[in-house]
């Protein structure tokens, strides 16, 4: 812990004393300062440049530039790639070709290119695909030929087709190997970039070009802010495909090994981030994501968009760290009344799984709590009081949700609290938020989202109905019994269907809501599967479909109220 | 008297010759002829390189016979004509429990690719039923040898196949969970009221003798049937309790007897018995 400390302490500081030494060094004239002008001028000239519209405009054009070419070279050399991988005639055609050219530094031909596009866009971008494209080809083939032929037996031994052969085995097989490629393929594309930016070729704005014409009037200082622009682009954007790689390849980013870097694994109160992420239960978060949306998008424009988005941002993620909250105590007392066992059949969670002890649990609740209560109190100081009477009144709720002494939800409240706080609740308040005041639109509208998330609810408990009645929790589910149970099921869906045709027909929203309807055949089906079986494996999937129609359902609705705006 | 089950497969003359990588052929497989009838368990036995894995890789549709006929009957639309619970790591990384299982019904083995709800519905069923509820969103690698070759059966299994083929798929197991498998597949098999053909290759006698109703003993390279020993032990049957069942004691002195032998006449006859056919075997 204490080692783990200087570490840190070291890996911030050493920067800072070296841009202090730095610092000192150009102001006592021991540096040239022609050559190495102190970092204070430095950030003088970028906010100069910031101010007159330089720096994003650079940045814009550069980013550009490296993506689109990037993509041009990338797409092409991955969809060759794999078909060079599992056909052994072209690959020994192409092969040596591509190994040749591959050999070549692009940027050589960039005069070629020029003569062949003219000076413009279209060669830069030309350079850049190519110098990418050979790059990821020869990693898709190296990807595709490291894969397991056994694997394809198996493909193969499934009636699968060549293109089901692409699709499930070199396609996902060669996918490390892919994304190491452009990885690289990405560096690559930034050199070529600022590379041709250098020569100008007919550029105005781009960061290669800052540099060069820094140089040319002997800017020094533009120059540097040039130097760093170049290193925060190449820093992003192997940020994102750092984290397009993690979110392609869950099967290896637990490995570590391999190609895939090895992650840090950053920790909190001695727990690593991703054990407090996945107790939290992340993929429940989109019952409070959907209703904080429709509430921000459907409240008038009172503010800039600036302030809207922050006021947005600021009320998502309080609520979801209550929700987070509420999802943790919950798993806590769940545990505690021996409602959760080894042999849950639920999605995993934290206690049960070893990762975390109870009251690890607890505490860890408790403190999103007190975060989303800030977040909150920060939103009662820009937007008025009304805000505090929500939070007074959810707080308190969500804790007592399952906890003791009143454990609503083993009193058959669970499904009503939830329709009412993931409805209405979330809902008016986030459009409170943005429009400082309530209204009967997003009260209506708030309906059918309490509804659906009302059945994801109800279809657990029903799923739970034995082993719920063993352990003496009352749902509304094991009080209506399995038939009333699926009944109230059928309600929930069609009622959600229902009011948004109302809502639609008599013209209080726009017609385009009932957008919503295309999730009508998953509906269907998931109602015919729980008329037809109780048995609580099926459930189980029952229970992820209805929480995918949850979210499908209030995407398309927020989409239908967006439309005539952007319209 | 019920009548005899209809054939199932029928082997005449097969042989199957690979390209060496001298020029030339090496024959694994030569002129087999054998008849299986539907239902019936059969136990491939024989020593590694004996062209087991072969005969289940032509019986998959996965080679084409060399010389001979191998023809299966099968004109059941609802479930495909074989699956294959193969040796090795076999499983998908990138898939998980779940998806591994439901695999052969996204293809579509044996009919219309199901959509997602429902095969994971019936991969779940199986998952549930080879004991992996838990472990249904694990990747292979976080599971155990013994989880991952469950996993492997239950993908087998989720296309409900009329046969299964299974190439050596406890090998890699320990002694505990070998039984605990054997008997398992046993039940499996069972439950479906033997409407199953299983073909299992196998070079462990006693596991021949425990799950078969007839084993087919081949020679070491290239690959011909031996002998064909019919197991008259009454199922359900309990796989330690077998051991001292005195037709057990024979049966097995009988497979040791002919292994033994074969592989001893093999040893003379060829400084460097079938190793090279077994690397071959297995990378091809």
């Amino acid at each position: 812990m204490n080692r783990r400390f200087t570490e840190r302490l070291l890996a911030l500081c050493s920067p800072l004393v070296l841009l202090l030494v730095w610092e000192i060094a150009a102001q006592v004239g021991w540096l040239n300062r022609q050559f190495f002008p102190p970092p204070s001028s430095i950030l003088g000239t970028f906010l100069v440049l910031w101010e007159r519209g330089v720096i994003t405009s650079a940045l814009w054009a550069t980013t550009q530039r490296v993506v689109v070419g990037f993509a041009f070279g990338a797409i092409p050399a991955i969809a060759l790639g794999l078909v060079l991988g599992l056909s052994r005639p072209l690959r020994l055609a192409l092969l040596p070709v591509a190994n040749i050219l591959y050999s070549l530094p692009k940027i050589a031909i960039l005069p070629l290119v020029l003569l062949i596009f003219g000076i413009g866009e279209t060669s830069k971008i030309v350079v850049t695909a190519i110098s990418v494209f050979f790059l990821v080809l020869l990693n898709t083939v190296a990807g595709v030929q490291g894969i397991d032929r056994l694997l394809f037996d198996v493909a193969r031994d499934f009636g699968a087709n060549r293109w089901q052969a692409y699709r499930t085995v070199a396609l996902p097989g060669a996918l490390p190997l892919v994304l190491a490629g452009c990885k690289l393929g990405l560096g690559f594309a930034l050199i070529v970039v600022v590379g041709t930016e250098f020569v100008a070729a007919g550029a105005r704005e781009g960061v290669g070009v800052l540099i060069w014409e820094s140089w040319q009037v002997l800017n020094i200082e533009a120059m540097y802010v040039g130097l760093i622009l170049t290193a925060i682009v190449g820093w992003a954007l192997n940020l994102i495909i750092d984290e397009i790689e993690v979110g392609l390849l869950p099967w290896r980013a637990e490995h570590g090994g391999g190609i895939t870097r090895v992650r840090a694994e950053h920790r909190l109160a001695g727990v690593p981030i991703r054990v407090w992420w996945r107790s939290a239960r992340p993929f429940s978060f989109t019952a409070t994501i959907i209703p904080i949306t429709l509430g921000a998008v459907i409240a008038p424009m009172t503010t800039s968009w600036a302030i809207r988005i922050a006021l947005f941002f600021l009320t998502m993620v309080g609520a979801l760290f209550i929700h987070a909250g509420t999802n943790m105590v919950n798993d806590y007392y769940d545990h505690r009344n021996g409602l959760d066992h080894a042999d849950s059949i639920g999605p995993g969670k934290a206690i049960q799984q070893g990762l975390l002890s109870p009251r690890q649990v607890l505490v860890g609740g408790l403190v999103a709590f007190l975060i989303g209560a800030l977040i909150g109190l920060l939103l009662v100081w820009l937007r008025g009081p009304a805000i505090l009477l929500l939070g007074l009144i959810c707080l308190p709720l969500a804790y007592f949700y399952t906890g003791a002494p009143f454990k609503l939800a083993y009193y058959g409240l669970g499904e009503i609290l939830v329709a009412i706080f993931m409805g209405p609740v979330m809902i008016l308040g986030s459009y409170y938020v943005q429009a400082g005041t309530f209204g009967l639109t997003p009260a209506l509208l708030s309906l059918p989202v309490a509804f659906l998330v009302a059945a994801i609810m109800h279809i657990n408990n029903l799923r739970d109905i034995e082993t719920d009645r063993e352990r003496g929790k009352i749902t509304i589910a094991n009080l209506l019994g399995p038939t009333g149970a699926a009944w109230e099921y059928y309600l929930l869906i069609f009622g959600a269907y229902a009011i948004v045709a109302v809502l639609a027909a008599l013209q209080i929203t726009a017609p385009t809501i009932l957008l919503s309807l295309i999730t009508l055949p998953l509906a269907l089906s998931l109602v015919q599967r729980v008329a037809a079986t109780k048995e609580p494996l099926a459930l189980n999937a029952v229970l992820r479909q209805t929480s995918a129609l949850h979210l499908r359902f209030g995407t398309l609705l927020i989409i239908g109220l967006l439309l005539p705006l952007a319209l | 008297m019920a009548a005899a089950p209809p054939t199932k497969i029928t082997l005449q003359q097969l042989s199957h010759h690979y390209p060496a990588a001298s020029g030339g052929a090496l024959a694994a497989l030569q002129g087999l002829n054998l008849t299986i009838r539907d239902g019936e368990f059969i136990c491939l036995l024989g020593p590694s390189g004996c062209g087991k894995s072969t005969l289940l890789r032509l019986l998959a549709g996965l080679e084409k016979p060399t010389a001979g006929a191998l023809t299966i009957s099968h004109n059941d639309d609802q479930r495909p004509a074989q699956a294959m619970v193969f040796q090795g790591p076999s499983l998908f990384p990138w898939r998980t429990v779940l998806d591994n299982v439901a695999y052969g019904l996204e293809i579509g083995a044996g009919g219309p690719p199901l959509p997602r709800p429902e095969r994971e519905e019936r991969a779940r069923l199986r998952i549930a039923q080879v004991g992996l509820a838990r472990f249904a969103d694990s990747y292979p690698h976080q599971l155990s040898e013994g989880m991952r070759q469950r996993a492997n059966l239950a993908r087998a299994l989720t296309v409900n196949p009329a046969i299964l083929l299974m190439d050596e798929p406890f090998g890699n197991l320990d002694e505990q969970n070998r039984l605990l498998m054997q008997t398992e597949l046993l039940q499996i098999w069972q439950h479906s009221q033997q409407s199953t053909t299983v073909v299992f290759v196998t070079h462990s006698i006693d596991e021949a003798i425990v799950l078969a109703d007839r084993i087919v003993i081949l020679t070491p390279r290239p690959g011909q049937i031996d002998a064909i020993l019919t197991v008259e032990l009454p199922r359900p049957r309990d796989a330690a309790a077998l051991r001292g069942n005195a037709r057990y004691a024979a049966l097995y002195a009988e497979c040791w007897d002919r292994l033994r032998t074969s592989v001893l006449a093999a040893r003379t006859a060829d400084t460097t018995p079938w190793q090279g056919l077994a690397t071959g075997e297995q990378r091809l």
